[in-house]
This record gives C-alpha cells, sequence and structure tokens, in this order.
C-alpha cells in the first residue's frame, strides 16, 4: 500500500454510488461471517463438539464482558457489542492476507462504527432513562460541566474513530513500507504485531462502545 | 483530509446489515442452545435436588424404622430377660427345694443310721456288760435261800389265773448249785403255804442260772436268779429308751 491511506480506490459505480474497495471487503467479510455462522450454527446440540464449543465460547465471553460492564442482562447489546468485536477483529487481520488491506485502515469504515456507536449510545440511553432524564445527565454532577459534558460526547467518538484508525492504517502503511524495503521475511515480526494490534483494538472499540451505553443508560459513571 | 460519504454510508449499512446476520445466524443460535442446555442442567439439578430430598425423606423413614425396630428388639430382649429371669428363679427354688428335701432326707437318715448305731453300740456294751458281770458273778455267788424271797414276791405277784394252772401240773425248782435237804424242805414248804396247796416238787441243777432259783411249771416260770436279772438288765440296756 503505497496510496494515501486517507484516500479510498473507487472499484465501480453502481449508479451514482462509487463502490470502494473497503466496501468490497466488507461485503465479502460480511458473506463469510453470515455463511461461515449459518453453517456451524446448522446443527447445534446440547452436547457439543469443538466448533460449537468455541462457538459458545466467543459468544458467551463476549456476554459476560458485556454483563460485566453494565451489570445487566447482555441480549440487547448483544448484536451491536459482539457484531462490532468479531467484524473489528477479523477485518483488522484481513491485512494479513496478500491483496487485501482491512476496511478498518480507512477513515470512512471507523467513522461508520464510531457514528453507529454514537447513535446507539443515545438511543439506548433515551429508551433507558427517558429523554428528559437523558439529557439531564448532561448537566451532572453541576449545570457548569453541560458544555464539557456535550463536546465529550462528541470527542469521544472521534477519538473512537480515529484511535481504530490511526492504529489499523499505521499497521498496515508501516507494513508495505518494510515489505517494499527488506523483503520477504522481514514484515513477519511486524505482522505478528498487526494481529496483536488488532485484536487489542477490536476488543477496546467493542469495550468502549459498551462503556459508553453503560453510561448512557446509567449503568456506570458517564465520566 | 475529505470523507467519502458514500463510502461512510454503505459502511454504516454494511455493519448494521451484518449485525442483523450474525444475530439471525450466529447469537441467537447459540445463545438458545446456552439457555436450553442450561436449562437442562437445571432440571437435572432440580432431579437431582428432588432426589436427594427423596433420598433424605427414606433415609428419614428408614431411621425411624429402624429405631423401631430397636424399640421393639429391647422388648423382646426384656420380654425374654424377663421370662428367662422367671424360669431361672423358679428352677432355682424347684433346686432349692430338691435341695433341701434331700438335705432334710439325708439329715433324717443320718439321724437314724446314727441311732441305729448308737443301739448296735448299746446292745454290743449291754452284751459285753452281761457277759462280764455273769463272769464275775459266777465266782462269788450268795447261797440259793437267798433268793428264795424274790421268788415267793413273783410268785405272789402272779394273776390268780396263773397261779392255779401252777397249782396243776408238777413243779420244778432249779438251781445253779444242787440245794441241800433243808434248803429244800424250806423252799417246799414256803411255796406250798402261797400257793395253798401241797405240789410235789422236783429239784434241778443248772448253772446257767449262775446263782438263785427259777421255779418252772408247765405254762410258767418264775426268775429268782442272776442269769434272769442279767438277761433283762441287758435287754432293757439294749432298749431304745437308752436307760441301763
Amino acid at each position: 500500500m503505497t496510496d494515501s491511506p486517507l484516500t479510498v480506490t473507487t472499484l465501480f459505480h453502481f449508479g451514482p454510488v462509487p463502490i470502494t474497495t473497503p466496501v468490497v471487503t466488507t461485503w465479502g467479510l460480511m458473506a463469510v461471517l453470515a455463511i461461515g455462522s449459518a453453517l456451524a450454527t446448522r446443527r447445534l446440540t446440547l452436547r457439543p463438539g469443538a466448533l460449537q464449543t468455541a462457538l459458545e465460547l466467543l459468544v458467551c465471553g463476549i456476554a459476560e464482558q458485556i454483563r460485566a460492564i453494565i451489570r445487566s442482562d447482555p441480549t440487547p447489546l448483544m448484536p451491536l457489542v459482539g457484531t462490532l468485536f468479531i467484524f473489528l477483529a477479523t477485518a483488522n487481520l484481513l491485512g494479513l492476507l496478500p491483496g487485501l488491506e482491512p476496511p478498518t485502515a480507512h477513515l470512512e469504515t471507523t467513522a461508520a462504527l464510531a457514528g453507529i456507536v454514537f447513535v446507539a449510545t443515545h438511543v439506548y440511553g433515551v429508551r433507558s432513562l427517558g429523554l428528559k432524564r437523558y439529557l439531564a445527565g448532561f448537566a451532572q454532577p453541576v449545570w457548569i460541566m453541560l458544555p464539557l459534558n456535550i463536546v465529550s460526547e462528541f470527542t469521544r467518538s472521534i477519538s473512537l474513530m480515529v484511535r481504530l484508525f490511526g492504529n489499523l492504517m499505521s499497521g498496515v502503511f508501516i507494513g508495505a513500507l518494510v515489505l517494499s524495503l527488506a523483503g520477504l521475511f522481514v514484515p513477519i515480526p511486524f505482522m505478528a504485531l498487526d494481529i496483536l494490534t488488532g485484536l487489542v483494538q477490536a476488543y477496546i472499540f467493542a469495550i468502549l462502545a459498551a462503556v459508553f451505553i453503560g453510561a448512557a443508560i446509567g449503568a456506570t459513571d458517564r465520566s | 483530509m475529505s470523507l467519502d460519504w458514500w463510502t461512510l454510508a454503505l459502511q454504516a449499512v454494511n455493519f448494521l446489515v451484518l449485525a442483523w446476520l450474525l444475530q439471525h445466524f450466529l447469537f441467537l443460535p447459540v445463545s438458545q442452545v446456552v439457555a436450553a442446555r442450561r436449562a437442562e442442567s437445571n432440571k437435572l439439578l432440580a432431579d437431582a435436588e428432588a432426589g436427594r430430598k427423596r433420598a433424605q425423606e427414606l433415609e428419614g423413614a428408614a431411621l425411624k424404622q429402624r429405631e423401631g425396630f430397636a424399640k421393639e428388639r429391647e422388648a423382646i430382649l426384656g420380654a425374654a430377660r424377663e421370662a428367662a429371669e422367671t424360669e431361672a428363679k423358679a428352677m432355682l427354688d424347684h433346686a432349692r427345694a430338691q435341695a433341701d428335701q434331700a438335705l432334710a432326707e439325708a439329715k433324717l437318715r443320718t439321724t437314724r443310721q446314727a441311732e441305729e448305731a448308737a443301739r448296735d453300740l448299746r446292745r454290743q456294751a449291754a452284751r459285753l456288760a452281761g457277759a462280764m458281770a455273769g463272769r464275775l458273778a459266777s465266782q462269788a455267788t450268795p447261797p440259793a435261800e437267798a433268793f428264795l424271797p424274790r421268788l415267793i414276791e413273783a410268785l405272789v405277784a402272779l394273776p390268780d389265773a396263773t397261779r392255779q394252772a401252777l397249782r396243776s401240773g408238777p413243779l420244778e425248782v432249779a438251781s445253779a448249785a444242787a440245794l441241800p435237804a433243808d434248803t429244800q424242805a424250806t423252799l417246799c414248804q414256803s411255796i406250798a403255804e402261797h400257793l395253798g396247796t401241797d405240789v410235789a416238787l422236783r429239784f434241778v441243777t443248772d448253772p446257767s442260772l449262775i446263782a438263785g432259783l427259777e421255779l418252772r411249771g408247765a405254762h410258767a416260770a418264775l426268775h429268782g436268779n442272776w442269769a434272769a436279772d442279767l438277761e433283762a438288765l441287758t435287754a432293757r440296756a439294749a432298749g431304745d429308751d437308752g436307760a441301763v
């Protein structure tokens, strides 16, 4: 990857809509995850095999992490937070495959995810506390904190977006540079580091999303 | 820095679609099977708890039954012990009564044997005393006339019928040694006087009399001699009254 990381490559147009590389890559990833999930969960039994045990471990692990944060039933947040973690964990590792680059290495993808978290946070907060009480929470603990709380709502979403984008983009960019400069086996340590970075960033993004929503519904401290 | 808003919008839609797909194909089925397994585990636990309670109830019932058995056993043992004690006491009483009876019989037998032995001893002693007295008396015998008063006294003491029988038959006067003629005359006179008639007397000598006289009729005899006295004394000494 030698192009600017801030630009996306348009592969084709669908009417007026340009279809870029991150979008196509995401479609492929979505297909793999959806078909893989459908195949893996076709024959679930009460006596699980190795694959079912791994799936249960993944799903129950995510649910327990959410429960530990919001201190209530994690089922309503599972589609959002669980999908965030699984999508980011797989998308962040796509850079390890030849010819592919992570869609999360482009700002549009992370911005979309951060925007979804931003909207979901306020939707869950209003649904849980009611509009008036939820809005009144921005003036807590004292009314003078109102502007700061409003600004923080945006800045933390932006930080969520930029953190993921920066880590992934830099990893991919450094890997491409090292590969172009030093040959075949030198980028391997950087690729291993990319695996760790990708999984950690996926975990951080999903956990922060759960924390933001937990704070919005009053389960955790807003600060 | 510029953002491709179409890409941003498509990625947001993509994520929402993926969330729906994963919810439908992954989260929901896995959560359902986990919930089903948890329900089955809870059911197994509930069944196990019910089984445990049932086992505890059965154990309690068994304990109560065992306590009942223990009480019944104690009652049976108590009754058996009481019956055995009663039986043993009865047997002991019976044995004691038998022993007392045997002891009494043995004492009686011993007493009788002792008395018999004492009587035998007295008899032997009397015979020995009579033999010793007879041997001594034979060495110093008084004259026959000395026994005449005893003979006359016995004659007087006889009943009339006996005395009449003596009158009718022949009489014999025995003495340990031959009597002189005057003594024979005195005897004839005294006897006739007390019988009231004259009778023929025949005089015989009988050393076994030791000393003294004996008047012998057809149906009676009057003793006035030491042999008769010793015999009487010996008989008395051998008697059961103990008098010698």
